[in-house]
């Protein structure tokens, strides 16, 4: 009995531990976040996009768009990315293989003539079946190819490209009119540096949406939506304002990010081999980078937006977060070389350990410490004020993080600007502590459980449709 | 460097320039060179660049540029 109860104290000691140290890791990101953003709001203020628009500096840009059965959707993305305010700019979609009507509804409604593209042998892809040209709009390319999965479309897009700097969009997105030219911005700022950057992703349940394009910002009538707008923004504008600051970004969201492509190619492209081929990518980059001693940055542009469906069924975000969930266990397993390692500096000392401890194995730690520190109550190991101290790290600092996450939204960029919207963010950042953040929890435990059945394939995604005109199956971007 | 003189070159819009590119297209070994000089060569000569394009030894990126100058005819 004696050392059941000190295996409970133990467990419990370092539960309170635990969820000590992320709730102070969070408030030191959330200070820098809060910093980062006023700054680049006042220096937004200095350099309008105006500037990038007119700039001949500007890089022109290849926009990379793998499409897997999209057709009742692909034909708005399409046009809404040649909409897209920048000044040179190539659409490439890569067909994936689609077993519905994506590719005649790309060749109806943008007269595709057959073209021979020359493609580059950059990265082994799936073969290539047809590429075309449109007839209508001069910068806009279709890839025809075999299916081989959204990361291998990427690859393909990219042997197509004709530009030096590639954005991979995911086809459920929308990009807002300015998008592309503020998260190009760093790389017109400082191009010998910068490789790659990502922009914020929002959700777009709520809004009203018409031909891929944002009308009016709202928040989703579904509650697990409205959760997941509050998670978001506490994961884009805390978490990889954070990490971008530190040099370590490890996410760029795959729904959004721009790369230049040599680097790209250098590292041999998406890897195939992942369900989450953005954060991979990533930390490719930064390994590659690193081992050659080069100078470089990866930063996250908090002001460009790119809207995403999110799911409104318990199911649907299963999926999801299991996936995601296994895309960082694949790309920290095959980069466990840099996990703790000085070598990469922040990089391996601070990021890659963060990532292990906290995101991955977060979810294990949490689940089982509310158990183990009631246990330990109940068996008289620790106090009930353990219990209290336990609870008020765990629970009130998620709040004080997620209304802190919520404030920093409000007050530098106020996408939702009706009250009403606001005092329900407010409610929801407060109630994702009570319920959905270990319901997340355990969705990302279950993707250890298909780590181990070794799961791969993606999973359909039914959605709702963003413009309501429209249902389809699509997969989702982190 | 060959990349961005065949931009110049198209630029300048000197069309004696044009056989030079067309091989440059057609035998240049880094894709990047190629290509821009078959983008250039059609912007001064269309006509040239199709007739080039179907030739047997016609490179990828001539077959490229060749196929939009026939599609934008």
């Amino acid at each position: 009995m004696t050392a059941v109860r000190a295996v409970l104290e133990a467990f419990a000691v370092v539960a309170l531990v635990y969820v000590t140290a992320l709730g102070a890791i969070y408030i030191v990101f959330t200070a820098i976040a809060w910093r980062s953003i006023t700054r680049h709001r006042r220096e937004r203020a200095y350099a309008a996009t105006e500037e990038a628009f007119a700039s001949p500096l500007t890089p022109p840009v290849s926009v990379l768009l793998p499409a897997y059965n999209e057709a009742a959707g692909i034909v708005d993305s399409v046009n809404s990315l040649l909409a897209l305010r920048y000044p040179e700019h190539e659409v490439v979609v890569v067909n994936d293989g689609s077993t519905d009507a994506t590719l005649a509804r790309l060749r109806d409604a943008f007269e595709l003539a057959p073209i021979r593209k020359a493609l580059r042998a950059s990265v082994a892809t799936a073969p290539v079946r047809a590429t075309y040209a449109s007839r209508r709009h001069a910068n806009l390319w279709v890839v025809d190819k075999d299916n081989g999965g959204k990361a291998d479309a990427l690859n393909a897009g990219m042997n197509a490209a004709r530009y030096p700097y590639i954005c991979a969009v995911d086809a459920d997105t929308m990009l807002e009119d300015e998008a592309l030219l503020r998260v190009a911005k760093p790389m017109l700022d400082d191009p010998s540096l910068v490789v790659a950057t990502g922009g914020i992703v929002r959700i777009a349940n709520g809004c009203r949406v018409e031909h891929g394009r944002v009308l009016e910002v709202g928040l989703p009538e579904s509650r697990l939506a409205t959760l997941q707008v509050v998670e978001y923004f506490r994961a884009f504008l805390v978490g990889r304002v954070g990490w971008s600051r530190l040099g370590s970004l490890l996410i760029i969201s795959g729904a959004f990010g721009l790369f230049r492509r040599s680097v790209v190619e250098a590292v041999g492209g998406w890897w195939t081999g992942t369900a989450g081929e953005d954060v991979e990518l990533v930390v490719r980059i930064h390994r590659h980078l690193r081992e050659r001693g080069e100078d470089y940055r990866i930063e996250f542009v908090p002001d460009p937006v790119c809207w995403t469906e999110a799911p409104e069924e318990l199911r649907m975000l299963a999926r999801q977060r299991r996936r995601w969930q296994r895309g960082l266990a694949e790309t920290l397993w095959r980069h466990r070389a840099v996990v703790g390692n000085p070598r990469y500096g922040v990089l391996g000392l601070a990021a890659t350990p963060y990532f292990l401890a906290f995101e991955l194995l977060g979810p294990l730690v949490e689940l089982v410490g509310y158990p183990a520190v009631a246990g330990a109550v109940a068996a008289d190991a620790v106090s009930v004020a353990f219990l209290a101290s336990f609870l008020a790290v765990s629970l009130l600092l998620g709040i004080l993080l997620s209304v802190a996450a919520l404030a920093l939204e409000e007050f530098s960029f106020r996408r939702h600007s009706r009250d009403r919207d606001a005092a329900r963010l407010l409610l929801f950042a407060v109630l994702d502590n009570f319920g959905y953040r270990q319901l997340t929890d355990l969705f990302r435990i279950l993707a250890f459980g298909d780590l181990v059945r070794r799961r791969r394939h993606w999973g359909a995604m039914p959605r709702r449709g963003l413009d309501r005109r429209r249902v389809e199956r699509i997969p989702t971007g982190r | 460097v060959r990349v961005n003189a065949a931009g110049a070159l198209a630029a300048v819009g000197d069309p004696a320039v044009v056989p030079a590119l067309l091989a440059q297209a057609r035998d240049d070994s880094f894709f990047e060179a190629a290509r821009a000089a078959a983008y250039a060569a059609g912007r001064l000569d269309p006509a040239a660049v199709v007739v080039a394009s179907r030739r047997a030894d016609a490179s990828p990126v001539l077959h490229e540029v060749g196929d939009l100058l026939e599609v934008e005819r």
